[in-house]
């Protein structure tokens, strides 16, 4: 007898574990599934609503509607007369930041990744991995206070000081104390708060993601094409770029693909290197996007100045929030997934 | 490459060696120093860190607490404490799921078509969550954790809570606050009168020295104090006098009826707080003494009432609150060290759940490919010899793959511990106390972690507070450097060199 109960106790057992592990399967899922549900109940309370404004008289409510959150070019949320949510100065902010970060970070990550895999000797990898571990694993606040301080100062040329000139008189201006005011030789082109070292920022953290998952794509194409390659007579260079890159490039568009996921819903280097000023463009257009040493904001960067209490909660300002939130979650998923089709549809399997 | 034209072939073979062999050259020598462009960076952030933030490195810095205005005094004693408190929660919450469902994805293979879709559905979605900003976990945290969506009451009224003990505060004229035990959030508050009982039993009452009312507001106080005991004074000579028949110097008979009345008639129109009945019946008791007494005898008796008032007086300002200030009791909550609410509140249990959130992806596929490098010969090893699955799982798999899911989970945690941006709207940059690690502390305290209070110096204007956040930065980045050496040591010692 003893032995049948414990044959019905480990079936029991057995039983009570999967349904546990089930358990966690289905809180993953729960999770994607709360944020979703969270994220679309918030923004329909901010659309078509009869909202407070964040300044100026509490009577005066504004509507917005989703034509006006994607046909408008304006994104002031904190005007205390007609605040207008237009989305495209913050997905402009987003682009100019991830556009320079994957500027950085693409042709850079590639390259190191095509060395590390394909030239780099064993003892140099073995260095050099650890160190984009490293770099990956640094926190993103850190990039931010180094693209303030470092960076920023870099770019305006802070080490060459200029005097500063009154415009009107031509005369050199004087501080308080009699002596002529300096600023940076470039300071005119690039403010305190930029779009531009933020970008580098975001670049540099992409960096290591881009290198790796392209490196881990480069080796996972097997030796017998790179053997292949050499013993017709390839050089290192060519075996590199016409045999072994194109047979890893979905590999590679994923990782890219990653990188630019990370650029777009990177936070905090943005919120405390890019400014927070919406692109004006509806001023200047387009253009505007070109002007990367302007300070700039991108929708993360909005978040943040909601969340950490620079607007009142309540307003009309902290509803947008879902609905900018909402517009990150999805395009931050629709590269994701891109990359995951790219991977699965164009991936070649090597056995 | 067999479709590639034939013609490109050809024009290989043309192409002089010299020329090619300094085509690789030149791009090897382009990607070594990217490479080097890379470590260059990390050398140069460490070093601008460290120049700026070093002098600031020391005890006081390390233990002290926050100051939001002099970068000078700012500490970063309670961001360290905060985010090692994470980090704790982070990992009971993180590890169990996130292994968990590991063990499901690559244990357990589905046979049935309804599993094999469910299978299909988890993996789709750890890919996704990877990929979610981690600011958008930060508003799951606020809504389904700190609120959990305003269903079970709110955050300062939660709808479920254990651990509390409920006291009503009464601040006294000695600068201090005395605690009256409660039965519970909904008991009412005991009037001042009956603060005073409560204020004469030392067992009910708790007294902790805080600092409540200053010298400067004594003084006012025990001015209004004493006028108002001149009037009852006043009123009770009057009111003897009218008892006495005209120009009659004898015995007063003082009867029950008379003595209420007077009783009755001392407090009126005087602005004396709470409850009069307390004061009223001492009064009355007092008045019946003095039956049969001749009017001179009345003094000693009289001035033995007015004492009695007056230290009831100071009792029940004591048991009350500020006097005659309109200062009504408090309730205060007092929470054990195991206390726990039902909407979490921005608390260390809601940052570290949402920082577990944010990092469990990496903890899933890390433990992914621990468990997949366990050889299946092992597997069917255990199931060969009788062993069920979660016999070959507990016995052969985990043991195997511990040390990779260490290595994963530690990296995850040194992610977890610099993210800033989930528990953006969870913590409170401005706390001064260390949280968790102190009188009355629980989970449910309010916290700020390393990277939020760096965030927060960072956005201070100017240059003041820049080498306290590169000190900050230091400590930050000295704690994700021990877990990564950890990280390393681990995978060395168990895996040898990848």
């Amino acid at each position: 007898m003893p032995r049948a109960r414990s044959t019905r106790l480990r079936w029991f057992r057995e039983r009570g574990i999967l349904a546990g592990l089930v358990l966690c399967g289905v809180a993953t899922v729960a999770v994607t599934g709360l944020i979703v549900f969270i994220l679309a109940r918030e923004t329909s309370t901010f659309f078509g609503q009869a909202l407070t404004p964040t300044h100026g008289d509490p009577a005066r409510t504004v509507e917005v509607s989703l034509g006006d959150f994607f046909g408008d070019l304006t994104w002031s949320p904190n005007a205390p007369v007609d605040a207008r949510f237009g989305i495209w100065p913050l997905i402009g902010g987003t682009l100019q930041v991830a556009g320079v970060a994957m500027a950085f970070a693409i042709p850079f990550g590639l390259m190191s990744a095509i060395w590390l895999s394909e030239y780099a000797p064993a003892r140099v990898r073995a260095v050099l991995k650890p160190v984009l571990e490293i770099i990956a694993g640094v926190p993103t606040v850190v990039f931010g206070f180094f693209a303030l301080t470092v960076i920023t100062p870099a770019l305006q040329m802070r080490f060459w000081q200029v005097p500063e000139i009154d415009p009107s008189t031509g005369q050199p201006l004087l501080g308080a104390d009699g002596q002529p005011l300096t600023a940076p030789l470039l300071a005119d082109w690039v403010s305190g708060y930029n779009a531009l070292a933020a970008g580098l920022a975001v670049g540099v953290m992409c960096l290591p993601i881009v290198t790796s998952l392209t490196e881990d794509a480069l080796r996972a194409v097997p030796r017998a094409l790179r053997e292949g390659s050499y013993g017709m007579g390839a050089s290192r260079f060519e075996t590199a770029t016409r045999v072994v890159f194109p047979a890893a490039l979905s590999g590679v568009v994923a990782a890219c693909l990653l990188a630019v996921a990370r650029a777009v819903g990177e936070t905090m280097i943005v919120a405390i290197a890019a400014g927070a000023s919406a692109l004006a463009l509806s001023d200047r257009g387009p253009g505007r996007l070109l002007a990367l040493g302007q300070d700039t904001q991108t929708m993360t960067g909005f978040l943040v100045q909601v969340f950490k209490g620079d607007i009142a909660h309540g307003g009309v300002a902290y509803q947008a929030c879902y609905a900018v939130a909402l517009t990150l979650f999805v395009m931050t998923l629709f590269l994701t997934v891109l990359g995951g089709v790219i991977r699965q549809r164009f991936g070649q399997r090597y056995e | 490459m067999s479709d590639a034209p034939a013609n490109r072939s050809e024009r290989y073979d043309r192409r002089d060696p010299a020329g090619r062999r300094q085509r690789n050259r030149l791009f090897a020598g382009a990607c070594v120093s990217v490479a080097a462009l890379a470590v260059c960076v990390l050398v140069v952030l460490v070093a601008s860190v460290a120049l700026r933030g070093a002098g600031r490195l020391d005890l006081a810095f390390l233990t002290g607490a926050n100051s939001e205005a002099v970068a000078e005094d700012a500490g970063f004693g309670p961001a360290i404490v905060g985010s090692l408190c994470l980090m704790m929660i982070c990992a009971l919450a993180a590890i169990p799921l996130g292994v968990g469902t590991a063990l499901l994805l690559e244990e357990y293979a589905p046979r049935k078509r309804l599993l094999r879709w469910f299978h299909g559905v988890v993996q789709a979605n750890i890919t996704n969550l990877a990929g979610v900003p981690s600011i958008v976990y930060g508003i799951l945290g606020y809504t389904a954790l700190a609120t959990m969506f305003n269903a079970v009451g709110s955050p300062d009224t939660p709808g479920f809570s254990f651990g509390a003990r409920y006291v009503a505060e009464y601040r006294d004229l000695s600068n201090q606050s005395v605690f009256v035990g409660l039965d519970n959030a909904q008991a009412a508050l005991p009037p001042a009168s009956a603060g005073l009982a409560y204020f004469a039993d030392a067992d009910l009452s708790e007294r902790l020295a805080t600092q409540v009312v200053t010298a400067e507001e004594i003084d006012p106080m025990r001015a209004e104090l004493t006028g108002a005991l001149d009037g009852v004074e006043r009123r009770f000579r009057t009111a003897l006098r009218a008892a006495q028949p005209d120009g009659q110097r004898g015995p007063v008979r003082v009867t029950r009826e008379l003595a209420a009345q007077i009783a009755g008639e001392l407090f009126d129109g005087l602005e004396l707080q709470g409850d009069l009945t307390a004061y009223r019946e001492l009064a009355q008791a007092q008045l019946m003494k003095m039956d049969g007494l001749s009017g001179l005898d009345l003094l000693p008796v009289r001035r033995a009432l007015v004492n009695d008032l007056r230290d009831m007086e100071f009792a029940a300002a004591g048991a009350r609150g500020v006097l005659e200030a309109g200062a009504e009791p408090q309730r205060r909550q007092v929470r054990a060290w195991y206390y726990f609410q039902a909407p979490f509140g921005r608390s260390v249990l809601t940052g570290g759940l949402t920082l577990a959130l944010v990092v469990l992806p990496i903890v899933i596929v890390s433990s992914q490919e621990a468990i997949r490098a366990v050889p299946s010969s092992q597997r069917d090893a255990a199931l060969a010899l009788g062993g069920t699955q979660w016999q070959s799982i507990e016995q052969v798999v985990l043991p195997t793959a511990v040390p990779g899911i260490c290595t994963g989970t530690i990296l995850a945690m040194s992610r977890a511990i610099g993210e800033a941006a989930p528990i953006l709207l969870l913590a409170f940059s401005f706390i001064q106390f260390t949280p968790v690690f102190r009188e009355g502390g629980s989970l449910m305290d309010a916290f700020t972690a390393m990277p939020l209070q760096v965030f927060q110096w960072t956005s201070n204007p100017g240059d003041a507070f820049q080498s306290t956040t590169a000190a900050g930065i230091l400590v930050l980045l000295a704690v994700l450097l021990s877990f990564n050496a950890v990280a390393v040591f681990l995978r060395y010692r168990f895996q040898g060199p990848r």
